[in-house]
């Protein structure tokens, strides 16, 4: 078994070459910064197994580690000298298991500052799925390892000691080749990544789970991917740094499991959750999450997820959702990305601006006309920019700015 | 120079929205106003703002409302 594959610079581990790296940890720092995925993963892994809570600085944003991280945080970095030995791999995991240390991470920030929600190691433990079915899965890597989703899919992968292969950041081309020459069963990324695979001019026969998080998707994806992955079962998943996984969908439809009935409700159309659902963070009883949904059975508690209320933006006095219209543009033809965005103006108090990658050639005027068939006027992008690529966030979600 | 380039702007909206093109080398060219001769909606003024900021980094709108083509020739001078 392999745990993470020297894809491009990182060296390859066995478990039980993880396993003496972790007896040979010297000391347990409590502030985890990213660095390599091994040598990230080696700490966080002797701090759990030694029921040291972990911080894991994320390098996605500039941190004042003064205001950041409390004086007893730094003080107490340089902690404890490390001297257990497991003997076994059997022996390690049942000290993890057990732990009682907690891990902090941060929300992206994209509404505002980063906030630091603390969850214990238990509640990753019990987000994954452990058993011999699983046994012979092997995951692609593709999410910032200091982040939920990351975190989630190493443990997945750690707790059935399943090959991971670090994909983070690869390239289309990589991509297809890792799993081609691994044998990837098991794929999970942002609906951004998936988009960026085309041409979509290939088939990854062996991958037998495909799902997306992270954004908002639409259903031409979810037909791109189909063709893509032909054997795959493919969901979306709804999670956030504040709850972990929620809600796993079918096709775009999430209904809420019974046990989980009594912790979500929806004030306005928006998700709201209950707490005890939630790491620790400064929250009032009920967590509103920003996620707009639409109800396709009420009584079910079926819904789709239509946008998160900051993508909702007012242009001249008209509500604009910037999501509708990119799921808008995803629907012509040659249509390969695209975001929408709003900027400042002096007119209309915002405006909005697309940025494009498509293979179809369009004028803006022919572009927008086909969108004037689609959408009101007001709606119609004022600025459209076709690009070569778009940006994305080291998360892999799509650049809004 | 800058008289040619508001046209060309004004003249880009007017093609996308299907009013009729203005002619830079009219004599009333500098005194059209912006909504009644030519007939820009406030998403056309909109879409004028972005262009010339984003060709002369200035908001012709930014003290207030511009109302001629002379009147945004003055603010780039």
């Amino acid at each position: 078994m392999v745990l993470l594959n020297n894809y491009k610079k990182f060296e390859t581990l066995t478990y039980d070459e993880l396993l003496k790296k972790i007896n040979g940890a010297e000391i347990l720092n409590k502030l985890i910064d990213e660095q390599d995925p091994i040598t990230f993963y080696i700490q966080l892994l002797t701090n759990i197994t030694y029921n040291v809570d972990s911080i894991i600085k994320d390098n996605d944003f500039v941190f004042d580690d003064k205001k950041d991280f409390t004086q007893k945080e730094q003080t107490n970095n340089l902690a404890i000298e490390v001297k257990k030995v497991f003997n076994s791999w059997e022996e390690f995991l049942s000290n993890f298991l057990n732990s009682n240390s907690k891990i902090t991470i941060f929300t992206s920030g994209t509404t505002g500052k980063p906030k630091r929600v603390v969850h214990p190691v238990s509640k990753f433990i019990e987000m994954s799925r452990v058993g011999n079915k699983y046994e012979h899965n092997i995951w692609s890597f593709l999410y910032n390892p200091t982040h939920m989703a990351g975190l989630q899919v190493f443990f997945q992968a750690l707790l059935n000691k399943n090959t991971l292969v670090y994909l983070f950041q690869c390239t289309r081309n990589e991509f297809i080749d890792a799993c081609s020459i691994h044998g990837i069963t098991h794929v999970s990324a942002t609906p951004t990544f998936y988009r960026l695979l085309s041409p979509f001019n290939f088939n990854l026969e062996k991958v037998e789970k495909c799902t997306l998080g992270g954004e908002k998707s639409d259903v031409k994806l979810i037909q791109k991917m189909e063709l893509i992955f032909p054997n795959a079962s493919i969901h979306n998943i709804y999670a956030s740094t504040e709850a972990g996984s929620l809600f796993i969908s079918k096709g775009d439809t999430f209904r809420i499991i019974d046990k989980l009935k009594d912790k979500i409700k929806f004030q306005d159309n928006e998700i709201v959750i209950h707490k005890s659902l939630l790491g620790n963070f400064d929250t009032d009883e009920w967590f509103r999450t920003g996620d707009l949904v639409e109800f396709i059975d009420e009584t079910k508690k079926e819904f789709r997820i239509v946008s998160r209320k900051s993508d909702t933006v007012n242009v001249g006095g008209n509500r604009v959702n910037l999501l509708e219209i990119e799921n808008e543009i995803h629907q012509m033809n040659g249509i390969v990305n695209a975001v929408v965005y709003a900027i400042d103006n002096s007119v209309l108090g915002k405006i909005i601006v697309c940025e494009v990658v498509s293979t179809a050639t369009y004028t803006p005027k022919e572009f927008k006309e086909v969108l004037k068939q689609r959408l009101q006027l007001y709606k119609i992008p004022t600025k459209v920019k076709f690009v070569q690529e778009l940006q994305t966030t080291r998360t892999g979600k799509l650049k809004r700015s | 120079m800058n008289k040619d380039k508001i046209a060309n702007f004004i003249n880009e909206i007017c093609d996308e929205k299907e009013y009729k093109i203005i002619d830079s080398n009219s004599a009333e060219f500098l005194n059209l106003n912006l909504r009644n001769d030519i007939g820009f909606d406030s998403f056309d003024l909109a879409h004028l703002t972005v262009m010339i900021e984003d060709e002369f980094d200035v908001d012709i709108f930014e003290d207030g409302i511009v109302l001629t083509i002379g009147e945004i020739i003055k603010k780039l001078e």
